[in-house]
């Protein structure tokens, strides 16, 4: 047996026993946080300091437009101007963080304009005051005067992204059904207006009545159903030339409900003829058509998963609207809703995670979410008819048509956790609302 | 060869071979050197020795001699008690809290003329737990029912009785009423409203998990410890237990299980409550509603250092570790992250001054799984 000589090992040993020691002095203390609050987080935003003179009148305006964006989307609550201590009076003048924390500013948006001739120049950066740092880059966009709200639209969606971590959707318009007239005589016209209810135009006269607009992936184009022969067809119509053709059209057959595939080359839409409604896919540049489902039932709103690969749709096949799932290149459809009560417009989320839909019972009307498996369904909003959800760009917020009784028809918007739940200003009554995909 | 002188032997020399050879003969038969039985060796005393003198003394001193006692005729068995008549179990004041029966009743002893009957306890121990009546003071006139089989009594706190008759019955004492649990921060939805079904949330200042054990002072084949372990020092250390004192052979070991203690003994003095108001206090200031459902998915942690006044260095926050999410998604996590933690320490977290080394690095992993769809 080896003999050790026990004093080298004990003293090895004994310094081994004091190095914890010191280390514990540089061993942190752990703590996990899983509960948190949910609160709009106040933030401050100046006018945009105008560094010309022609400037001057976008400054306030530009602010203005951010603001409603922001405050809009209820994550975040704007502190007036009157209460502000701090006052920018350079875009790179240092911020002087102190006045701002004494307003409990949690976000600080500065901004500055310049224009020449018929271009505009908007620069803006957001700071983080409690940190005192400044988040992200600064970012300066020019364009032309006449899109200056477009400009602040951008500006809040890089705001919003730095802020949330996730893309906004302020850039982008809605077309909806704008009515009019009394309830048995409606005149109901295809429209455009930017997200925020602005620059509302009209892309049908309204001599035949419109129904189901829907954008296309890039934004440019639009589906819809007009009655224009008394019977449903689907128009097909260029958003800035306002041109349109008659697509998948079939005598003696209605087809309505279309919507764009996600790459934008086909539609997939629903064709009735001989008293059964089924799912049929058209190619749009040569006119090939093919069937989808064979039913005898009504099958209908149809909508695609972002990757193209599945369908989502309403169907009566079991006595009752509920929705179902299907491959779009065959195989049986699963129904998805299990709850109690009847499903309809169901809309594939951007994200691809969520299906939002419209949900009828007891009375009541519903826009809920669920899983793409039916799992976890979500009813966000309730109230005498809401129906015909449609998401936003980023898949945040959904946007729907509430129609009270002794009320017009309107747009609403919640968030998909069921919050900020408002009405979309629109000139008058609005119905049938689909968002665009964000503007290129 | 050499050769051998005989020599005649004598009488005595005959003799003398004759009894050698007798004695050995007797020892080899005999078995005179075998061991004695131990148990029948004599138990030696120490004895005084006294003088014939120093006895008589002592017989002229004692006592007359007393009469030499009768025999003693054997002792009769001691009369068993007959088993008292099992009878409905008579209720007992006060109830005590039984759970579960007594297997064994030891014999009762002679009945007792019981004392003025009291009203009668509201639980009735169960009949076979007392097979045998046990000398209770106090009877009841009537005895409770019986509880139904199966079902188990709730421990009670058995209150201090008077044994005297006159004591006066003191009712349970009421126990307070606790605040419902408040919900944690959710959406009510218009849609919906919080189920009374739904399980009750914890409160936010409910402590997240018990307190995790201490870890063995001398398991040398611990491993170190972890992280999470580390995060939670109990408010008073366990002491290392002093070494054995073995032989020389055992003195390494002895030494490395020392040295092994003290490196996985968790850093002592920070009480838990400290702990718990710096988490409840941080908790108050993650406003997590900005952040989006991706970076609701985002597992972050943060470390930073304080002051000795615990306030928060802003410029030694930094992000230690992310799992989930895109960059844009955890670097809006660690924005809020880091907001909690700055504007919630800047009137500084109060922690002890003394301690300041127990809480001088922090490391704060933020996991918003519960608040997302809320």
């Amino acid at each position: 047996m080896t003999q050790i000589s026990r004093r080298p090992v004990l003293s090895l040993l004994a310094g081994f026993a004091l190095a914890p020691k010191v280390a514990l002095a540089q061993t942190p203390l752990r703590i996990e946080i899983t509960e948190g609050v949910i609160e709009p987080v106040p933030y401050a935003i100046p006018d945009f300091i105008p560094e010309n003179s022609a400037g001057g009148q976008y400054a306030a305006a530009l602010a203005r437009v951010i603001a409603n964006n922001l405050t809009g989307t209820g994550l975040l609550r704007e502190i007036p101007s009157t209460a502000h201590i701090g006052r920018i009076t350079s875009f790179d003048a240092p911020v002087q963080f102190p006045d701002w924390r004494a307003i409990n500013a949690r976000a600080l948006i500065t901004g500055a304009v310049r224009v020449n001739g018929q271009q505009i120049t908007v620069k803006f950066r957001l700071f983080d005051v409690v940190s005192g740092q400044q988040l992200g880059d600064g970012l300066q966009l020019d364009g032309r005067t006449d899109a200056w709200r477009r400009m602040a639209h951008r500006v809040s969606d890089q705001v919003y992204q730095r802020l949330t971590g996730e893309t906004g959707y302020f850039d982008s318009r809605v077309v909806f059904i704008a009515e009019s007239g009394p309830r048995e005589a409606r005149r109901k016209q295809v429209a455009i207006m930017d997200q925020d209810g602005e620059n509302v135009q009209f892309l049908t006269d309204g001599s035949a009545l419109a129904i189901a607009p829907r954008f296309s992936p890039t934004g440019d184009r639009i589906l819809f159903t007009s009655y224009e022969t008394g019977f449903p067809r689907i128009y097909l119509m260029d958003v800035a030339t306002r041109r349109r053709q008659v697509v998948g059209d079939q005598p003696g057959t209605m087809t309505f409900a279309p919507r764009f595939s996600p790459d934008g080359g086909s539609m997939i839409y629903s064709l009735s003829v001989d008293g059964s409604t089924d799912l049929y896919m058209l190619n749009i540049a040569n006119g090939q058509r093919w069937q989808l489902t064979q039913s005898g039932a009504i099958d209908t709103a149809p909508s695609f998963a972002p990757d193209g690969t599945r369908i989502v749709f309403e169907s009566d096949r079991s006595g009752t609207s509920q929705i179902y799932v299907m491959p779009l290149q065959g195989g049986a459809a699963t129904r998805i809703s299990q709850g109690q009560g009847r499903y309809s417009t169901p809309v594939w989320s951007p994200r691809g995670d969520l299906i939002a839909f419209t949900k009828s019972h007891n009375g009541r009307f519903h826009i809920g979410v669920m899983r793409t498996d039916g799992s976890n369904e979500r009813l966000l909003t309730a109230s005498y008819l809401d129906e015909g959800p449609t998401w936003s760009p980023n898949g945040r917020v959904i946007m729907f048509t509430r129609d009270e009784p002794g009320t017009n028809p309107a747009l609403m918007s919640v968030d998909i956790t069921g919050r900020n739940l408002r009405r979309v200003p629109t000139p008058g009554a609005a119905s049938d609302p689909a968002w665009s995909p964000l503007l290129p | 060869m050499a050769r051998v002188a005989q020599i005649p032997l004598n009488t005595g020399q005959k003799a003398s071979l004759v009894l050698h050879g007798g004695l050995i003969l007797w020892v080899l038969v005999f078995d005179l050197f075998q061991a004695p039985d131990s148990s029948l060796m004599p138990a030696a005393t120490e004895v005084a020795i006294i003088s014939a003198q120093d006895f008589a003394e002592m017989l002229s001193a004692a006592p007359p001699p007393a009469p030499a006692p009768e025999p003693v005729p054997a002792p009769a068995p001691a009369p068993v008690p007959e088993p008292a008549p099992i009878t409905p179990p008579a209720p007992i004041t006060p109830p005590e809290p039984i759970s579960t029966p007594a297997p064994v009743t030891p014999p009762a002893p002679p009945p007792e003329p019981p004392q003025a009957a009291v009203v009668a306890p509201t639980v009735t121990p169960d009949a076979s737990l007392r097979p045998v009546q046990r000398p209770a003071e106090r009877v009841a006139s009537e005895a409770a029912p019986t509880p139904t089989p199966g079902v188990t009594i709730a421990p009670r706190d058995q209150a201090a009785v008077a044994p005297d008759a006159d004591a006066t019955i003191t009712a349970p004492e009421a126990q307070e009423a606790t605040q419902r649990e408040a919900a944690a921060t959710e959406t009510v939805t218009e849609a919906t409203t919080i189920s009374e079904t739904e399980p009750a949330r914890r409160t936010a200042t409910a402590p997240e998990v018990s307190l995790r054990p201490r870890q063995r002072p001398a398991r040398l084949a611990e491993p170190a410890p972890t992280p999470a372990a580390a995060a939670a020092p109990s408010p008073a250390p366990v002491p290392t237990p002093a070494p054995p004192q073995g032989p020389s052979a055992s003195a390494v070991n002895d030494a490395l299980a020392q040295a092994l203690a003290g490196a996985l003994e968790e850093p002592a003095g920070l009480p838990q409550a400290e702990i718990d108001g710096l988490r409840l206090n941080i908790e108050s200031c993650w406003n997590v509603g900005l952040l989006s459902q991706e970076a609701l998915g985002v597992v972050l942690t943060i470390a930073f250092e304080m002051t000795p006044d615990a306030r928060p260095v802003p410029a030694s926050i930094r992000q230690v570790a992310a799992q989930g999410g895109g960059l844009a998604a955890q670097q809006a996590a660690f924005d809020a992250g880091r907001q909690a933690i700055v504007q919630c320490g800047v009137n500084g977290y109060g922690l002890p001054a003394n301690l300041f080394e127990q809480w001088r690095l922090v490391e704060i992993t933020f996991n918003p799984a519960r608040m997302s769809n809320r």
